[in-house]
């Protein structure tokens, strides 16, 4: 493979990555909406009526919207290490006992990269937590000397939950400003 | 253009012409038609994709339905499809849809945004035919699902109205593909096959995976239709860089902004803190060639690509046990067709 192949793997892996966070936040939305709609709440009658139809799709404007998971590390220059946290809030009993966690790398828009090797979640593994809990977990970014300057994203994941990363940003920014 | 891609547009062809028939039936009405019912099928007559409606009758047929229990899903599809075409007209101030002038140019934008709002009622009317076709429960739940997914297209397109009107440029691609989650996916893809799903008699819960396959793909065709704006030929319709003398938030604009130099990322700025009327076309072709060198347009490609990848895995979780079928299949095509297209 040529670094061109590399790239382009890594930005459709990092497309994939980002439309897989984003449609499984819309899952859960769409099925608590519809679980609403049963024969006794809903009469298709409704539909003929401008004023509802206006109320419940011009109201939603004007309620503020909800935020996606997403850890944004301080901004730092090359050579400087960016530390945050991110808090899991009890997801109940946790599968196999244990929450495992590990630190994707991070990709600029123009690809580069900031290894997995320069980047540390702790604790790694979560053994317990308690009803109602909440858990902190530092994350730790060393980003190397060199680093070009930019955006780059990332994520972390929950091993025992594949599919509900959350995803960082760090903004890496150029030396003397 | 290719055998396959051949048979995917004939089949879209083939689909829309149904749907635009069975649409233009709703249009009929007491007043003398030429206030309303011409501009209203005005865009209806011209020849678009018609990809919602074929979405909607092919999954229907996919998953074992009679695609004509389907038709006036199909139809409201259209009719609200065209009811959102005509007020986006007038919010971006297109000069052209499909390789004519706008509905507002050719009418005025008054006669524009209240034929927009007669096609939102024409497309009600047609949803209101499901209670008697396919009986009151399954009509509800369509209903629920048509509310659910207009209210995503709203507060996609105002908080992309919104963006512009705030000057953003810290948005992220992430950002952009929750936009167009709310704002194209759900009305174009996800909503039309989960209603097919339902007509075909799906149980609700069998539908969380035609989330999943309708965003990727939904968002492979978002791309793509944004990167057409920048290098689409002759066949694409639309005016070539009008996206960019909108100041819309695309994938390429965004990357631009992390990629460019820091003197080329002020020229950006002060671009978008102008009124487009302001942006002139030098000015839009600038920002263009930028893309080009920074390599913005083939990262818009590669993203679009890997999403696209994501379809094709979504569609097996989807569509995996459903028998082999001619509807089945021009699905499963209609992914590499999103990432190729020139229209």
């Amino acid at each position: 493979m040529t670094p061109a192949d590399d790239l382009a793997r890594d930005v459709q892996m990092y497309g994939a990555l980002s439309a897989a966070s984003v449609v499984a936040r819309y899952a859960a939305k769409v099925d608590t909406a519809m679980a609403s709609v049963t024969d006794d709440a809903w009469d298709p009658t409704v539909i003929a009526s401008m004023a509802v139809f206006a109320r419940e799709t011009i109201g939603p404007l004007f309620e503020p919207r909800s935020r996606p998971e997403r850890v944004v590390l301080p901004a730092v220059i090359a050579g400087e290490t960016s530390a945050g946290s991110l808090w899991l809030h009890d997801p109940g009993p946790l599968p196999g006992g244990r929450l495992e966690l590990s630190v994707s790398p991070l990709v600029s828009g123009r690809g580069d990269v900031i290894p997995s090797s320069a980047l540390s979640v702790s604790p790694r593994v979560v053994e317990s937590m308690a009803a109602g809990g909440r858990q902190e977990v530092r994350l730790a970014a060393a980003v190397p000397f060199g680093q070009a300057a930019g955006w780059y994203h990332g994520w972390v994941f929950l091993i025992t939950a594949p599919d509900e990363p959350v995803a960082v940003a760090l903004r890496v920014e150029e030396a003397g400003r | 253009m290719t055998t396959t891609r051949r048979a995917i547009e004939s089949r879209l062809e083939e689909y829309g012409r149904r749907a635009r028939h069975k649409a233009l039936v709703y249009l009929d009405g007491d007043d003398d038609g030429e206030y309303l019912r011409t501009p209203a099928s005005d865009y209806l007559l011209r020849p678009g994709k018609a990809l919602r409606p074929a979405m909607c009758l092919a999954a229907c047929g996919a998953f074992g339905g009679d695609p004509d229990r389907a038709m006036p899903t199909a139809a409201a599809l259209e009719l609200l499809h065209t009811a959102f075409l005509v007020h986006d007209d007038v919010e971006d101030d297109s000069d052209l849809r499909r390789g004519l002038p706008t509905l507002h140019r050719r009418y005025g934008r008054a006669v524009a945004i209240n034929t927009g709002d007669g096609l939102i009622v024409y497309a009600m009317a047609a949803l209101d035919d499901n209670r008697s076709l396919l009986g009151r429960r399954l009509a509800a739940r369509l209903a629920g699902e048509f509310q659910f997914m207009a209210r995503q297209t709203v507060e996609g397109q105002a908080m992309e109205l919104g963006w512009q009107r705030r000057g953003r440029i810290d948005l992220t691609p992430d950002d952009y593909l929750d936009l167009i989650m709310k704002k194209t996916c759900w009305y174009t893809t996800v909503l039309p096959l989960r209603a097919g799903a339902l007509i075909a008699g799906r149980r609700p819960d069998q539908l969380a995976a035609l989330v999943r396959f309708g965003f990727f793909l939904g968002a492979a065709f978002q791309i793509r239709d944004d990167v057409l704006n920048l290098v689409g030929g002759e066949r694409y319709g639309k005016e070539i860089l009008g996206d960019i003398r909108e100041g819309k938030r695309t994938l390429m604009l965004i990357h631009l902004l992390t990629a460019a130099s820091p003197g080329e990322r002020r020229r950006l700025q002060r671009f978008l803190r102008l009124a487009p009327g302001e942006r002139t076309p030098p000015m839009v072709e600038e920002v263009a060639q930028m893309m080009h060198r920074h390599g913005s347009i083939a990262f818009a490609e590669e993203f679009g690509r890997g999403i696209a990848r994501s379809a094709q895995v979504a569609f097996e979780e989807a569509f995996g046990a459903v028998p082999d079928s001619p509807e089945k299949r021009f699905i499963a095509e209609l992914v590499p067709y999103m990432v190729e297209r020139d229209r």
